[in-house]
């Protein structure tokens, strides 16, 4: 359990540790293996050391092979038992509770094989967000102090000055005209002097050339002489072989017998390594944040572009990762021979000078990462012409298994070519592919998820001319992970998203017919009753009117009951035509609604509906579609209510697992067929003829009167429908219809 | 020739219409209308008795009710034209939509019931006219004989 409180999923976190394990061994490898000091990194979440150098595994009597991540309880000789939070006993475990950088003063008497020593312990506690939850990791930097000099010295005051010359930490006494006086074993070693090099020179000869250094010196100088004491100051200086060391020096003043100074004493503690160690430290750190922070972008965001626009903004940005340029590569076209290899964004300046510009602009001021992704991004697309058209000249197939993109992304390796040279592979490359990218030294990292390769990103340094090393591409690597994952969502989501759209789609037109089944209904029943009275009232009405225009014909037009007979004649005729708009609104609606229709939509949308249906069966509905079929005029809602006739009777003729193909096909120039084939049991022969009857059925559910309507919506619109079935082998349904059905077709011709 | 010959001869060459209705105020309101206009009317009140007086009676044209208890119009018009193929046959209905029935295409007219005469009067004399067109280079002939 995480010392916080919070869960964490204890394979991942190992997981995750291995890598970190890793990443040291390769980062710090080298430079911990050359340290005097013993230098372990320890993860104070799981209690487990991610690092330790040779030195430190000696000292604490490990084997020099012990593999990482070790418990740390066996640091401490203690088995398996881990250290409890702030364990007095476990530097590391205390540096996680006190939570910044501290110095501690360990004493061992020895003992259990171990001899006795006294160490200072430098504890840097470091803490980051990582993509499994907070870290908090602490780095210890062990000094020994050399042992005590034997106990047989002559005088007291000889023993001051062996102290003194035997200290590890160098110091230094220096006359009033800052020349050296004293220079001890610890100084030797340190500045690369003899004293005898070093007695009677200036102490200008330690302080390195540059104005800074120079300055904080004077600076120094002045602090010294008017306070008479600098403590703890951390400083550059310069060795005999012009390296640079950084110390912390303490400075104060040797008196004289009678109490005046005449001369000082300056003891410097060698803290390079740490320097160095705590920068590369922050700098990882920066790094590991700038990843974490892109990764929360990255899950922000479902656009494929935008996410490419990210991973390349982080890979580039100097907060991030730094590189100069980097070109994303996504496989395309996967079902076709593996699919290829194309280039699709890219981030980098074309020149030097625009670079510079760009950084510099960029380094001015600290910005956050989506600050920086969004002010970026508006000035990429005038710096980066020439990048993208770098990019999208490559259109790699997945085939070729010599190209080192392909082969990077199927060994699923990240690949350095120095000077157009496969580092792991010790080849060269094509010198094509240098002079496609325009640079000879850049690194291939492959975008995978764990089903499939995504693509590859290849970054490179063309503007600073520095190679990509093993240490960037450990950190890129955890990178790719994240935007592997990051892409791999967002086609997920993609995905899920369109079928979400095609479900809501499919509800909606579903409610609608729903709807107008209802109405249709209403109307039906509304129409009978509508037509019932229209009838009976109507052969009154025309009795009732026609007398009365028969008696107006037979008198006067002056005869005032003319005008009465005129009334009740238009007030027939009134009541005559509601009814005869009753009646020809109760007919039967007989009309085709032609629209244009696309085939492949329709049939793709009949299929959808009904695929959840068939997955219950175990039965999978497959599409097929002639590519020169698209757009018909035809009745779509008659001919979408017939191919789900068909469909369902399918289904339910299906016993077992099967399949059912829906097929498009051009017929001809100007017809074209849908057919619906099962696998299922098939009709006997005998039936066969008789499955477009009315009320025929071979189910024992169903009323026997889909077939037939379905022929005759197919046929009013000059189609035909016919079968095809052999017993075990299933059924065929074939509709064919014309590409443009024409209103005559389905009328009689007119007397 | 005398008036009285030629009221005579006009009145011996009034078309006669049979009217085949079940209503009867339908019926005296189209004999009324009718024989104003000048034609003879006969009657029937049913399908059966239309097939009957039709045979019989051989009136220059019959005018048939489609909705009739027994036996509909429809049914009658093919009953009176496989007797007699010349008939011209005016169905009347209130409904319009046996217009679209293929069995009604038989008939020489198809009129909507309404109170107002004057269409089903002018698809008589409409009919008539064209018949009497067909018939008469016929009589022409068989005059001059």
């Amino acid at each position: 359990m995480p010392r916080d409180g919070t869960l964490y999923d204890d394979s991942l976190w190992r997981a995750q540790n291995r890598e970190r394990a890793q990443f040291f061994k390769t980062y710090y490898g080298p430079l911990g293996a050359n340290s005097l000091h013993g230098l372990a990194i320890v993860d104070t979440i799981s209690c487990s050391v991610l690092y330790a150098n040779a030195r430190f595994l000696a000292s604490h009597g490990l084997a020099p092979n012990l593999e990482m991540p070790a418990l740390c309880a066996a640091v401490h000789g203690r088995g398996s038992t881990p250290c409890g939070e702030g364990d007095a006993a476990c530097p590391a475990m205390v540096g996680a509770k006190k939570g910044v950088e501290h110095r501690l003063t360990e004493v061992r008497p020895g003992g259990d094989g171990l001899p006795a020593r006294t160490a200072e312990i430098v504890v840097i506690p470091l803490t980051f967000q990582s993509q499994f939850g907070r870290r908090s990791e602490v780095l210890l930097v062990e000094k020994e102090q050399s042992q005590a000099a034997p106990a047989t010295q002559e005088s007291e005051q000889e023993y001051h000055a062996a102290v003194a010359r035997h200290s590890a930490d160098a110091i230094l006494g220096l006359g009033l005209d800052k020349k050296v006086r004293f220079w001890n074993r610890g100084a030797e070693e340190l500045f690369g002097y003899s004293a005898e090099e070093a007695i009677g020179q200036d102490y200008g000869l330690l302080v390195p050339d540059t104005d800074i250094d120079r300055q904080e010196y004077q600076q120094l100088t002045r602090d010294f002489e008017k306070k008479g004491l600098v403590k703890n100051q951390q400083a550059r200086r310069r060795t005999r072989d012009q390296r640079m060391v950084v110390v912390n020096l303490t400075r104060s003043h040797v008196l004289d017998a009678a109490g005046h100074p005449h001369g000082s004493s300056e003891i410097c503690r060698d803290v390079t390594l740490e320097v160095l160690l705590r920068e590369l430290i922050e700098h990882q750190l920066r790094a590991m944040n700038v990843i974490h922070e892109i990764g929360d972008l990255l899950h922000s965001t479902h656009s494929v572009d935008e996410i490419l626009r990210l991973i390349l903004t982080g890979v580039t940005a100097g907060q991030g990762l730094g590189f100069n340029r980097a070109f994303m590569l996504l496989v395309e076209d996967e079902d076709k021979d593996g699919g290829v290899l194309a280039g699709r964004l890219a981030i980098g300046p074309s020149t030097g000078d625009e670079a510079s510009r760009i950084w510099n602009k960029l380094s001015k001021e600290p910005v956050a990462l989506p600050d920086l992704y969004s002010r970026y991004e508006g000035t990429t697309e005038g710096h980066d012409v020439l990048v993208n058209s770098i990019v999208r000249s490559f259109r790699v197939p997945m085939a070729d298994d010599s190209h080192p993109f392909v082969r990077s992304i199927k060994s699923r390796r990240a690949k350095n070519v120095i000077r157009g040279r496969l580092t792991d592979e010790n080849k060269q490359v094509d010198a094509a592919l240098c002079a496609q990218l325009q640079s000879d030294s850049f690194a291939i990292v492959p975008l995978n998820t764990r089903e499939k390769p995504i693509g590859v990103l290849i970054v490179d340094n063309l503007i600073t001319g520095l190679p990509v090393t093993e240490a960037d591409l450990q950190m890129l690597k955890v990178f790719a992970n994240h935007a592997g994952i990051a892409l791999e969502n967002s086609r997920l989501r993609a995905n899920l998203e369109r079928r979400v759209d095609e479900l809501d789609h499919l509800t909606r037109r579903m409610q609608e017919t729903q709807a107008r089944l209802l109405q249709s209904e209403r109307l039906s029943v509304i129409g009978e009753m509508a037509a019932r009275i229209a009838h009976e009232v109507r052969n009154p009405l025309v009795s009732i009117g026609g007398f009365a225009r028969l008696v107006r014909k037979g008198i006067s037009a002056d005869d005032p009951r003319s005008d009465y007979l005129r009334v009740i004649s238009d007030e027939v005729a009134r009541l005559e035509r509601i009814v005869q708009g009753l009646l020809d609104y109760s007919r039967p609606q007989q009309t085709l609604d032609l629209v244009d229709v696309d085939v492949p939509r329709l049939v793709h949308e009949i299929a959808a509906m009904t695929r959840l249906e068939a997955e219950t069966h175990g039965v999978s509905i497959v599409e097929r579609f002639d590519p020169a079929l698209k757009t018909v005029h035809i009745d779509g809602d008659k001919v979408r209510q017939v191919l789900l006739n068909l469909i369902r009777n399918s289904l339910d003729a299906m016993m077992r697992e099967g399949q059912v193909v829906v097929e498009t096909a051009l017929v001809g120039d100007d017809r074209f067929r849908i057919t619906v084939a099962d696998n299922g049991p098939g009709i006997p022969k005998d039936k066969r003829e008789r499955v477009f009857e009315p009320g025929f059925t071979t189910r024992q559910h169903g009323t026997g009167f889909g077939l037939a309507i379905s022929k005759r919506l197919i046929e009013s619109q000059g189609g035909q429908i016919s079968l095809r079935s052999e017993v075990q082998a299933g059924c065929t349904f074939d509709i064919v219809l014309p590409r443009r059905v024409h209103i005559e077709e389905r009328e009689p011709p007119r007397s | 020739m005398g008036q009285d010959d030629a009221a005579a001869d006009a009145e011996q060459k009034k078309p006669r219409i049979l009217i085949a209705d079940d209503e009867p105020n339908l019926r005296l309101l189209y004999q009324s209308e009718l024989e104003s206009e000048g034609f003879e009317v006969l009657l029937a009140t049913n399908g059966r008795e239309a097939i009957a007086v039709a045979a019989s009676e051989k009136p220059d044209l019959v005018v048939l009710d489609i909705r009739m208890p027994g036996m509909d119009g429809v049914e009658v018009l093919q009953r009176i034209l496989d007797h007699n193929r010349t008939m011209p046959v005016i169905l009347n209905s209130a409904y319009s939509s046996y217009k679209e029935n293929f069995m009604t295409w038989a008939a020489d007219a198809y009129v909507v019931k309404s109170s107002d005469v004057t269409e089903l009067i002018a698809k008589i004399r409409d009919v008539l006219s064209k018949r009497k067109g067909e018939r008469g280079g016929q009589a022409g002939t068989s005059a001059g004989g």
